[in-house]
């Protein structure tokens, strides 16, 4: 059957408007959805960054709540983002700014070690660069109740101020808020939500899994084949080690335009400054001039020098190293990777040193621990107390001991 | 800002549009113009104070030296000495405050000078000085846009309300930074249409799929191949050992990176235009995908290589061809002349124009070299047997993989730190040091690298995917290749809302650890 045709189906002749218009009709229609979902995902998210920036859960401005770290524990990936959670946080009076190297340090740990008036929150993050340690560190000269920090001094100054860590917001820490928006993402957005249901303390689940990581990567790393490697690279590099680079202390823009204003600053007021240079490993300085500077130790006795000069003599600035002592350095038995100790009892005496004086640098000891290290390090030969070995002879499976380590 | 700053897609650009579209519906061309014009200035702001006072200078001297010679009739001698004073203006800002010559010339202890110059390199400085010149140049030949555009200019209003229009052509926010490099030929028949100004869905159908898919490109894509280029040409500029492995990984890795990177720019360009109804010319079509260098540079950054091609190549090829002729040189020097010189300076100016580095040097010498000996190739008499017997998709086929080392070589040379830097990864990629400590974890950048090249090779690009609603300007014609089955046309309803959503959070979040566009610092 066919339906009847009406005449109101038809258009007069010559009536072109109705056409228009439903031809603008059907575009509207057909494009809806495309619109809907922009504008949907445009109030969503700006619904979110409303709450994020009221809520304010990085404690970057000045209202909003202010969350705390339960025990000044931050999970190692969260630091970052709660750099001024715990710089202004009244209840810490002491930091440890430091990298992945000083990053198993938990609060209590150095509690137990610094005494039972510090209160600690660790500020070690992987892989920090000139930017970033010293957007931290001013978020920390900012801190009137501040009375101890504690900061490693590593390879990291020798390269230009302006090099950041990619994963680092600096966003969050620059004075442009322009580009605050960015913080808005999965982790602040649940911890913004964390907080409106009540939750103002952070708290760090990732110890144990940080246990297991490190564990595994000493594992790893303390095999016959990795000492092979090492064992060929230190002997390919050896008569080039000790190579000039040429630089001297005005070139180390990040330590002077950097580091030396805030460690003023803070010496000025009064604040305890203890700077630790982290313990590499002879071995380190050839597998790392690979990837960092053919004239890695050059580079970094000359930034340490300038350094011990620039700061050594400023009242309550103390500077710390320990590598000039092969037992330590030499072995790589104590490592992880070359540039990560894994021993608990050097771990410890590193940080007891704020506490005892040991190893202390000053310009007339500098020197000396520069003669020591440059020599322990240009003659080196392959050693690994766990592994069983002292040469760099050709290591087998069968020579692991399970003996302790130094 | 860059685009795919939260703060200028959820901000800025619907702030834009609605003072757009609101100010065109009420008060008409010149105002919603203006307001292109303003938005543009803001946008340019966070880039320095210092570099947005350079942009207004640069319109103001531009617009007016082209409002003089429009103006004084032919026969005034004056006419083209405020013409070459005009493009002079052009190239010494571009000297001093991108090549930093003061600096170069006289060393740093040249006082106020270099502390002028000393500023941050102004952002998008080579962009619109390009435009600005090239509008100069069309001014000079009085090509008929020109007139047209500025209008009378009998009243301090008309001249306000074209400087205005001119301010939004130069300046207009989706192509300041990064280009296209648009010509008024192709701007101004889109404002003088009765189209112009209304509120079209499809426009912004249009432009949210392009933008959606150029953040994806550039936050997922070429930010996530980023961190392994960083590695491993940074260990390349020490002169570190290297796996092979890990060296081409590290040379397909930016290969990417510089692919989805600008591709993704110039969709966002692109799709930022045609929400405010207007076209650019298309910038950016598939250019791995090409059979060789000629055909590369019709495909990638073709904006810049037309505009170098017209008031360089071009010129400097007559030139050589007229002195050949006039002085009837043998064959072999007229060649030179004609063709290999212009060709050299051509491209040895397209690298410089990134920076004054000496890889970009390098890098333009590289592709000067290839793309006359490519055009010698070509024109041979052996070549064009073998193209008439040959199959095409076996010609194809070999031409593609012949073009591909030359091309990644040249672009390594490019991203290095160094020209030693970059000898030293070639070297590490054919070499031998299998031993070497490895530089990074391989699965993730491998996994990023089978799809980005997954997508280079089997996908369309968006403008094809998008060809039902001619979202670009063709600056060149060129072929398409790919599976055809993958050649699906765009259309707007709830599959293609919810694939751009899907673009679009994975961008977001992602988006908060972005670097700025590489482009952005060229």
């Amino acid at each position: 059957m066919t339906k009847p045709i009406l005449s109101a189906n038809f258009a007069p002749p010559g009536a072109r408007a109705p056409v228009k218009a439903s031809l603008s009709a059907i575009r509207w229609r057909s494009t809806r959805p495309m619109i809907l979902a922009a504008s949907l995902i445009t109030v969503i998210y700006l619904s979110l960054a409303a709450i994020v920036i009221a809520v304010d859960p990085h404690n970057i401005y000045s209202w909003g709540a202010e969350p705390r770290i339960e025990r000044g524990d931050t999970p190692r990936d969260l630091v970052i983002d709660w750099i001024d959670v715990a710089a202004k946080d009244p209840a810490y009076n002491t930091f440890l700014v430091g990298s992945s190297v000083t990053a198993m340090y938990t609060p209590e740990y150095m509690k137990g070690v610094l005494g039972p008036d510090a209160h600690v929150a660790n500020l070690s993050y992987g892989g920090p660069r000139p930017r970033d340690r010293d957007l931290v560190l001013d978020r920390l000269v900012a801190n009137p109740t501040i009375q101890h920090v504690i900061l490693t001094f590593d390879w990291t100054y020798i390269q230009d101020p302006e090099v950041t860590n990619r994963s680092f917001p600096a966003f969050l820490y620059d004075s442009d808020i322009t580009n605050d928006l960015r913080m808005v993402n999965f982790p602040t957005i649940r911890k913004a939500f964390d907080i409106l249901g009540g939750n103002l303390s952070y708290s760090n689940p990732d110890d144990a899994t940080y246990k297991t990581y490190v564990d595994k990567m000493y594992e790893g790393f303390q095999h016959p084949s990795e000492m092979t490697k090492i064992a060929r690279l230190v002997e390919r590099h050896r008569t080039e080690i000790g190579a000039s680079s040429g630089r001297d202390c005005a070139s180390f823009h990040a330590i002077n335009d950097q580091l030396v204003p805030d460690v003023r600053a803070l010496s000025d007021r009064g604040v305890k400054v203890d700077i630790m240079i982290p313990i590499a490993s002879y071995a380190f300085y050839y597998v790392r001039r690979n990837d960092i500077s053919p004239t890695l130790l050059d580079e970094q006795m000359i930034a340490r020098r300038c350094l011990v000069n620039a700061v050594g003599d400023l009242p309550h600035v103390n500077i710390f190293a320990f590598d000039d002592d092969p037992a330590v350095a030499g072995d790589l038995a104590n490592f992880r990777e070359v540039g990560h100790v894994y021993d608990p009892a050097i771990l410890r005496r590193f940080v007891t040193a704020t506490t005892t004086g040991t190893g202390r640098l000053t310009r007339d000891n500098f020197p000396t621990h520069e003669r020591a290290i440059r020599s322990a390090v240009e003659n080196y030969r392959l050693t690994n107390s766990y592994l069983g070995r002292a040469t760099a002879t050709e290591p087998s499976e069968n020579t692991r001991s399970n003996s302790s380590t130094s | 800002m860059i685009f795919t700053d939260p703060l200028f897609l959820f901000a800025f650009l619907p702030i834009s549009l609605i003072a757009f579209y609101m100010i065109a519906y009420f008060f008409g061309k010149n105002y919603a113009l203006a307001v292109l014009f303003i938005s543009s200035v803001v946008f340019y702001i966070p880039y320095g104070i210092a570099s947005a006072i350079l942009l207004i200078l640069a319109l103001v001297v531009n617009f007016s030296v082209a409002a003089a010679i429009t103006i004084i009739g032919d026969d005034n001698k004056n006419r083209r000495k405020i013409y070459l004073a005009g493009q002079a203006y052009n190239i010494i800002s571009l000297c001093y405050f991108k090549y930093k010559i003061i600096t170069l010339l006289f060393g740093p202890s040249a006082g106020i000078m270099v502390d002028i110059a000393g500023i941050a390199i102004p952002a998008g400085i080579s962009f619109y000085t390009f435009q600005g010149a090239a509008f100069l140049a069309d001014a000079y030949a009085r090509e008929k846009n020109v007139a047209q555009f500025l209008g009378g200019l009998g009243s301090t209003k008309s001249i306000c309300s074209a400087f205005g229009r001119y301010g939004a052509f130069v300046s207009f926010f989706p192509q300041l930074i990064i280009g296209p490099i648009t010509y008024l030929s192709e701007f101004n028949p889109q404002i003088q249409s009765k189209r112009f100004l209304r509120l079209n869905p499809i426009d912004l159908a249009v432009g949210l799929s392009f933008i959606s898919i150029g953040m994806f490109k550039k936050v997922v894509i070429a930010d996530n191949l980023a961190p392994t280029v960083d590695i491993v040409f940074g260990a390349a500029h020490v002169g570190a050992e290297i796996h092979p492995l890990q060296a081409w990984i590290g040379a397909l890795a930016y290969m990417g990176q510089l692919y989805f990177d600008f591709s993704g720019y110039s969709d966002m360009a692109l799709g930022l235009a045609r929400m405010f109804g207007l076209r650019y010319p298309i910038n950016f079509f598939s250019p791995f995908k090409a059979n060789g260098i000629i055909d590369y540079y019709r495909r990638w950054h073709m904006t810049l290589t037309r505009v170098i091609a017209r008031f360089l190549y071009t010129p400097l090829s007559v030139a050589g061809t007229r002195y050949s002729m006039f002085n009837r040189l043998a064959p072999v020097p007229a060649h030179l002349l004609s063709l290999w010189l212009p060709m050299l300076i051509n491209f040895q100016i397209i690298g410089l124009w990134h920076g004054a580095l000496w890889t970009f040097c390098v890098f333009g010498l590289m592709h000067g070299f290839w793309y006359a000996l490519e055009t010698e190739v070509r024109a041979t008499k052996w070549y064009k047997a073998v193209k008439k017997t040959a199959s095409p998709i076996i010609l194809g086929f070999i031409e593609r993989a012949v073009f591909f080392l030359p091309l990644l070589l040249s672009l390594a040379m490019f991203r290095s730190e160094s020209v030693s830097g970059g000898f030293h990864l070639f070297s590490q990629m054919f070499g031998t040091a299998i031993d070497a400590r490895s530089l990074f974890n391989m699965r993730e950048p491998v996994v990023m690298l089978t799809v980005a090249f997954s997508i280079i090779y089997l996908c369309p690009n968006s403008v094809e995917i998008m060809r039902r609603y001619r979202p670009a300007i063709m600056t060149y014609e060129n072929k398409s290749y790919g599976p055809a089955f993958l050649r699906g046309l765009w259309r707007p309803g709830w599959v293609q809302a919810s694939y751009i959503s899907i673009l679009v959070i994975a961008s977001l979040y992602y988006v908060s650890r972005q670097p700025p566009f590489l482009y952005q610092g060229f």
